[in-house]
């Protein structure tokens, strides 16, 4: 019971960072600023996400993987978001 | 209102809206696009059909076509965006 | 249903159609690409919604990112130096667009109908599938529908996987994708990290679906997925399909295959009809040999054939 009061606490807290996240890609001006906004929806939200999914799942087994795809996306999306940025400036260079 | 129907329901619109736009776009990107929706579509209907009787397991015969017809479509995607690039090429002038 | 569900299927529907509208209506090419990888990745949700987890991964490996990066290289390609492809004049007249809105209108209705109108419950082979479960080489009904009951249609659809690739290159050489991002070193480190996770997920994928949702065509789109990684990275060398052992590879999924089928006819049974206790092993050899088909058709459809002049310079 309070495994899952504290799961749906956790779950709830990342959603507020994607719907952040999203508003801030929606409403800011720049390529930079959204990254910026986008990357925590990213990496806290879905940490959080993961998390409070990894309380619900019941084994060591599914917590870990959630870790794993957690770290993975994280990778990704740094990368993806530098890509975004260095493509932005070189595009504003010229 | 069962799931499954809904869904199914959501592919036949799918494939309307895409079969209009292949008709009325006329860029070939797009036309391509558009197959490519039609086709999600109607895999939609089929996988809907599959489960559309709730409480028995779905029937894996849908499942194996589709998911075959996944490949299939995005096999014939990347000849067509080739032949797309070949006719570019040639109206660039080069060989 | 619980109301939490409805809602989600409720939103889940309508902003696939809302996406496919703004897909297809985009005023610009690059936007439509965007708009059409954000709609494969709601379809992947609604896969799982249907309970088919096999085409989910599928949907998210294939509409999602290979089909994405394929149409965004020919963008990048169509869109060097003066765009001359033949473009046809648009739609003109009220009565030619009043015709294709009656067609595009008529076809829902028909599909509603024909959807409204079906008997319940609906004709299903759930229930030939399911009991020859236990004969079968492999216990995940969709994995046994695929290599065992209808594997004479699934060794045909690799031969038309093959065909792509042979009348793709029959078109001659086109210029290698050569986007801004080659030689991020970012990238690069990401690549390092993510390729053997990549590899690996691959070959679990096939080893799972013996028994559980898995298998080649989706390991086999994970491996083009780490190809063309590889390859916009600029840390693997260019694709050479011409290499023979590029060839073999590509094709060894059909080799294996039709082996098999030439075997078991020999052995006095059916072509592709496993004798009692090989459908296992066999299964998992031909499941083997098409990922690595599926993977470098393609990687190979991606890249394109280097050119063999060009090769040698």
């Amino acid at each position: 019971m309070i495994l899952a009061l504290l799961a749906t606490v956790l779950i709830g807290a990342g959603l507020i960072f994607f719907i952040a996240g999203t508003l801030g890609l929606l409403r800011f001006p720049d390529v930079l600023c959204r990254i910026h906004a986008l990357t925590k929806a990213d990496n806290i939200g879905l940490g959080l996400v993961a998390a409070g999914l990894a309380l619900l799942g019941g084994s060591w087994a599914v917590a870990f993987k959630l870790l794993l795809i957690w770290l993975l996306v994280m990778a990704a999306g740094t990368t993806a978001a530098q890509l975004v940025a260095g493509h932005s400036q070189a595009e504003d260079e010229r | 209102m069962n799931m499954a129907l809904w869904f199914t329901l959501v592919g036949a619109a799918l494939a309307a809206i895409a079969l209009h736009a292949f008709f009325s776009r006329r860029h070939p990107l797009r036309r391509l696009i558009a197959l490519n929706i039609m086709g999600s579509g109607i895999f939609l209907v089929l996988i809907g059909l599959a489960r559309l009787y709730p409480g028995t397991l779905p029937d894996p015969v849908p499942h194996a076509m589709v998911l075959t017809g996944i490949v299939v479509a995005v096999s014939a995607t990347a000849f067509g965006l080739v032949l797309l690039r070949r006719l570019a090429r040639l109206g660039r002038g080069e060989t | 249903m619980s109301g939490v569900t409805l809602a989600l299927d409720l939103l889940l529907g309508l902003s696939l159609v809302w996406l496919a509208w703004r897909t297809l209506a985009s005023p610009t090419l690059f936007g439509a690409i965007v708009l059409f990888i954000a709609f494969g990745l709601l379809m992947a949700l609604v896969w799982a919604r249907l309970d088919a987890p096999d085409i989910a991964l599928a949907e998210a490996a294939v509409g999602a990112g290979l089909t994405g990066v394929l149409l965004l290289a020919a963008l990048a390609d169509l869109q060097q130096g003066d765009n001359l492809l033949p473009v046809r004049e648009p739609l003109r007249g009220w009565l030619l667009q009043l015709i294709l809105a009656l067609c595009a209108l008529g076809l829902f209705t028909l599909l509603t109908l024909a959807l409204l109108g079906l008997p319940s419950p609906p004709p299903s082979l759930a229930g030939q599938v399911l009991p020859r479960l236990d004969g079968a080489g492999a216990s995940h009904p969709v994995t046994a529908v695929l290599l065992d009951f209808r594997a004479w249609d699934t060794l045909l659809e690799i031969a038309v996987l093959l065909l792509a690739v042979v009348a793709a290159w029959s078109l001659g050489s086109h210029p290698h994708p050569n986007p801004r991002i080659v030689g991020s070193e970012v990238l690069q480190g990401l690549v390092r990290v993510l390729l053997p996770f990549a590899v690996l997920s691959a070959g679990y994928l096939v080893w799972r679906g013996g028994f559980a949702p898995g298998g080649a065509f989706q390991a086999g789109t994970v491996l083009a997925a780490a190809g063309i990684l590889l390859l916009l990275s600029g840390l693997g060398r260019p694709f050479n399909g011409r290499h023979w052992l590029w060839r073999a590879l590509l094709a060894s999924g059909l080799f294996i295959f039709t082996g098999v089928a030439l075997g078991t006819l020999l052995l006095g049974g059916g072509a592709l009809d496993y004798p009692a206790g090989l459908g296992y092993g066999l299964i998992l050899a031909i499941e083997l040999g098409l990922t690595l088909t599926i993977g470098l058709t393609f990687i190979a459809l991606y890249a394109g054939e280097q050119d063999a002049a060009e090769e040698r310079e």
